[in-house]
């Protein structure tokens, strides 16, 4: 239990102080920011012996033992890779973030979100049981969100952060969805009792599957639920660095991880994942060399590269995982580098544009040695890190069938896309501009940045690099700690050993072929603007389904929305007088059992008065009067509540009324006196007929629920509770904090969400833009438009 | 303090046309006394509330319709400098407030939410019963205030209100489809001039 508190609480302790120091103490906010992460580590490696000899550290917390809740935490391999890959990576982009930002107010905003994820991601690879998981999965999303709008000013940052919100989000439910399939379809709810459960195909569980798989694939950007991570960039590089490269989008991989011994043998499994894996890799690589900024060039490889990891995944097998996992520590740790060399690019020159940074290598060579190590690691190169993973994932392919051999050609194919478009971005930073643009050739650097905020942005890339590299070449460096998680991915059968010479093998042949055929590609087409101009399938039907939602919607709204509240009232109303009341009248009628409670004279009277409060509001055309007696109507519920003893709802009664009476005044203050001639939109017999409805639906409904109750009274066993366990004599207040809290939290949330609803809709009466909120044109997130020039919105988009 | 800059007082009297308050004198100065007395119940009411008729929803209803009240002898800008903060974090913190109570007792081995409470004995007052269900009650009460705070915030503009109520009543026409919100009430004052913008300036951003 203290490895799991050590390890998450001082994410969630440091976060809010990291944000709030940011722009006093810059230094101090750098140091707390890196705090969890070192702790982290330290605990990680604390715990490595027990968890590298096949062991794990569990702990459990029973949060709601009479629901049957306990929250299950493990630490084993694959929690180990990564939670390390976390804290590491989360440590340099730290560091790289606050060069990012320098001085600036925004630092605090940015570096306390950055941490506040990392601890979210902690969670998801720490968790045990699904709800957590779930949990875990929920919080990176939202945090994702605010992290992408930190320049929430510019409207291409804020569409992009909705974007990828109701992306991740809607994956989110399918992952409950999922989840809780799964659960009650095998009755085990934890991960690692799937993995050593034997969970039987057919049915529910293929459901679940799918929607797992849908899950991991919302997460991961894959076809066709990718373009938000494209738009996504429109977030900060830091952000950008860690989020989307190393860390979240990589959740949706582990999860597949996870769940990969328990679900793959079932049918779903295999076809589903595949199936986006595959498409993913090709489309994307292929959209890819269409990027002009080079920010949606590396966007587009991270999802292509995804699907790789996805296909791999799907096809499975004992060295495809290995080398998956290795791929998964490799493409991490150089698509981080990357993004930060491109980042640090920004700053020093001002622009992304690939067509535009010429040069830039040769100013800062340190820069240019962490792309071309990381580039070459991402194309699978050797003798760098990406290569070993790959020629592993490779050869473990061609073993596995007919299925394998085929992936192993399209993971080819795709590689071959992914030199072709690193070689691109290398070569854009050699030479000089292309004489062919019309922009002056080799722009100016910027005024020089200060040296400290220069190497916090440029050492943590070329750290990366030099990583990408050792890794590579002393490949058996990883193989302890990707071993361990190997084994809890599925049956090992022989030691784990990654190596950089496997011998003359098909898969280095093929690895041959993909390096010519990348350089091969990158000639025919040119250092200029790389591919065909039509966009690929997927976009296009994603563009046209997104359209023809879009219209959809707007009709719909149109026709059930029309803007007249009596329609919405009628409606309402109507549905309630027919649905349940006419069955209800009828079946009273026909019985004939109505049963009077005792009423006295006394209450005639105020009956008669609320009666008669009720038609001056019906009756009067002067609009103050009508509220008035509206109120009377009101204060007569109150008096009735005190006759039949509930103080407490009286007393409620009495403030909501007299509170409603005087926000109803605040907003009859601009309206004319009295009451105007009705809107057409019903008329007057309508709202008779219906009025009427309602009434006697109401009076049946009273006196037959009166004499209904079959059995015993709730009230008395709360009433016998109340002063023991709860401790107070005041039994509604009792039930209202203590023994129904949660019902009660539940409605203050509501509470808020409610305020916050009609607060915006009362200032949207205010806005200056009549328009419909418009969903992101997903053109503005894909970099280049269809005529090939540079979209505005992605190249000088916020950092 | 509340954030909310010093407003105009709102026009007295005057416009035939108009329904409901002028400040008189009597709501004006009358309110001076209420509203203290009125704070002083609602406290009354969440600390009685455990053992007898009162609790959080009352007692922080008891607050805003003080609030309520010196919004319509005043301005609804100098209502809200009742409050110590803006209607939108009493929101938050009412409801963490109330979070909180609902986790803490995992930290002390009990379950989610539950309540304990001790007897004190304090010398002139005798035993006196402190429960945790108290902190929940204080949540409740605050999100409560910041709701009707919220609203009468919103509210406050008087054009906006007038404008959202003679629509919706059909004097001006039918509303359209939903109107998009640059703006909002939760942002700085400063802002909420500049809503309907694409971008606001800002001092130094780092590299765009």
């Amino acid at each position: 239990m203290d490895v799991f508190i050590a390890i998450l609480g001082p994410y969630l302790l440091a976060a809010p102080v990291v944000a709030a120091l940011g722009h006093r103490l810059p230094r101090t906010a750098v140091a707390v920011a890196t705090l969890p992460h070192v702790l982290a580590l330290a605990v990680l490696a604390a715990n490595a012996p027990t968890v590298l000899d096949g062991g794990r550290v569990t702990a459990a917390i029973a949060w709601a033992p009479s629901l049957d809740l306990t929250v299950h935490l493990q630490l084993d391999g694959l929690g180990l890779l990564m939670a390390g890959l976390v804290a590491g990576a989360g440590m340099l982009v730290v560091l790289y973030g606050a060069g990012y930002t320098g001085r600036s107010g925004t630092m605090g905003p940015l570096l306390g979100g950055l941490v506040a994820f990392a601890g979210a991601m902690q969670v998801i690879v720490l968790a045990d049981d699904l709800l957590t998981l779930f949990v875990g999965w929920e919080l990176t999303s939202v945090a994702s969100y605010g992290l992408i709008a930190q320049t929430h000013h510019k409207r291409a940052a804020r569409d992009a952060a909705r974007q990828a919100l109701v992306v991740t989000g809607a994956g989110g439910l399918a992952l409950l969805a999922g989840l809780v399939l799964i659960g009650q379809a095998t009755g085990v709810w934890t991960l690692s009792g799937l993995a050593q459960a034997d969970v039987a195909g057919g049915g529910v569980v293929e459901w679940g599957v799918a929607l797992v798989a849908i899950a991991a694939a919302t997460k991961s950007a894959q076809v066709p639920f990718a373009t938000w991570l494209p738009g996504a960039m429109a977030a900060p590089t830091p952000v950008s660095a860690y989020l989307h490269s190393a860390t979240m989008v990589k959740a949706g991989v582990f999860l597949l991880l996870r769940m990969s011994p328990a679900l793959s043998d079932t049918a779903t499994w295999t076809a589903w994942v595949v199936s986006f894996g595959c498409v993913t890799l090709l489309t994307a690589g292929w959209r890819a060399l269409r990027a002009d900024d080079a920010k949606q060039l590396l966007a587009w490889s991270t999802v292509s590269q995804l699907g790789l990891l996805v296909t791999a995944i799907g096809v499975g097998g004992e060295e495809v995982m290995l080398g998956v996992l290795a791929l998964l520590v490799a493409h991490a740790v150089a698509k981080a580098g990357l993004f930060m060399a491109v980042g640090a690019v920004d700053v020093a020159t001002g622009t992304r544009d690939l067509r535009e940074i010429g040069g830039v290598w040769r100013r800062h060579p340190a820069l240019g040695f962490a792309v071309l190590a990381c580039g070459a690691s991402l194309a699978g190169i050797p003798p760098l890190a990406g290569f070993v993973a790959k020629e592993a994932v490779l050869e473990g392919l061609l073993d596995e069938g007919t299925l394998g051999m085929w992936m192993a050609v399209a993971v080819a194919v795709g590689s071959a896309l992914t030199v072709a478009y690193t070689t691109r971005l290398l070569l854009a930073g050699l030479g000089p501009v292309h004489s062919g643009t019309s922009r002056p050739p080799g722009r100016p650097d910027r005024p020089a940045v200060d040296v400290v905020r220069w190497r916090l942005l440029t050492w943590p890339a070329t750290l990366l690099g030099a990583i990408s590299l050792l890794l590579g070449w002393f490949s058996g460096l990883q193989d302890g700690v990707v071993g361990a998680a190997l084994a809890r991915v599925g049956e090992v059968t022989e030691t784990p050993h990654l190596y950089l010479w496997h011998g003359l093998t098909p898969a280095l042949g093929l690895s041959a072929l993909v390096i010519t055929g990348g350089a091969a590609l990158i000639l025919v087409l040119g250092r200029r603007h790389a591919a065909p101009l039509w966009p690929t399938p997927p976009e296009g039907t994603f563009l046209a389904g997104m359209d023809g939602l879009t219209t959809l919607a707007r009709r719909l709204s149109a026709v059930t929305q029309s803007g007249s509240l009596p329609v919405y009232l009628a409606t309402v109303l109507a549905v309630l007088v027919v649905v349940p009341g006419i069955p209800l009248i009828a079946a009273t009628v026909a019985e004939g059992s109505v049963v009077g409670a005792g009423i006295e004279p006394g209450d005639t009277l105020l009956v008669l008065a609320i009666a008669a409060a009720a038609i001056v509001t019906e009756r009067t055309d002067h609009r103050f009067a009508a509220v008035l007696a509206q109120g009377a109507v009101g204060f007569g519920v109150a008096v009735v509540f005190v006759r039949w003893g509930a103080p407490d709802l009286a007393l409620t009664q009495l403030i909501v009324e007299t509170l409603g009476l005087m926000l109803f005044v605040l907003a009859l203050r601009d309206l004319p006196r009295r009451f105007g001639p009705q809107p057409a939109s019903l008329s007057t017999a309508v709202r008779w007929i219906i009025a009427t409805g309602v009434g006697a639906l109401m009076t049946t409904f009273a006196l037959v629920s009166y004499g209904a109750r079959t059995a015993s009274p709730p009230a008395e066993e709360l009433v016998a509770l109340a002063e023991p366990q709860g401790g107070g004599t005041n039994v509604v207040n009792v039930i209202l904090t203590d023994i129904r809290a949660m019902d009660t939290l539940g409605e203050i949330t509501v509470l808020l969400v409610a305020a916050i609803g009609v607060a915006l809709l009362v200032t949207a009466g205010r806005s200056t833009e009549p328009s419909l909120p418009d969903i992101a044109t997903p053109q503005a997130q894909l970099g280049a438009g269809p005529d090939g020039s540079p979209d505005p919105a992605t190249v000088e988009t916020a950092p | 303090m509340s954030r909310h800059p010093a407003g105009p007082a709102p026009p007295t009297g005057g416009d035939a046309r108009r329904v409901g308050t002028s400040p008189s004198p009597l709501l004006r100065d009358g309110d001076r006394i209420l509203v203290p007395l009125l704070l002083l119940f609602a406290l009354y009411l969440l600390l009685a509330g455990h053992n007898r008729p009162g609790g959080g929803f009352v007692a922080g209803l008891t607050v805003a319709s003080a609030v309520v009240l010196r919004a319509q002898g005043r301005s609804v800008v100098e209502a809200l400098r009742l409050l110590p903060v803006v209607p939108v974090r009493m929101l938050a913190f009412g409801l963490l407030l109330a979070a909180l109570t609902a986790v803490a007792p995992l930290l002390f081995g009990l379950g989610v939410l539950d309540q304990p409470f001790v007897e004190v004995e304090l010398p002139v007052f005798a035993t006196v019963k402190l429960t945790s269900a108290l902190v929940f009650d204080i949540g409740v009460a605050v999100v409560v205030v910041g709701v009707v705070g919220a609203i009468l915030d919103a509210f406050g503009d008087e054009e906006a209100t007038g404008a959202v109520a003679a629509r919706a009543v059909g004097e001006v026409g039918e509303a359209g489809p939903g109107q998009v919100v640059e703006g909002s009430p939760f942002t700085d004052p400063s802002t909420r001039a500049a809503a309907g913008r694409d971008e606001i300036p800002t001092e130094e951003e780092g590299p765009r």
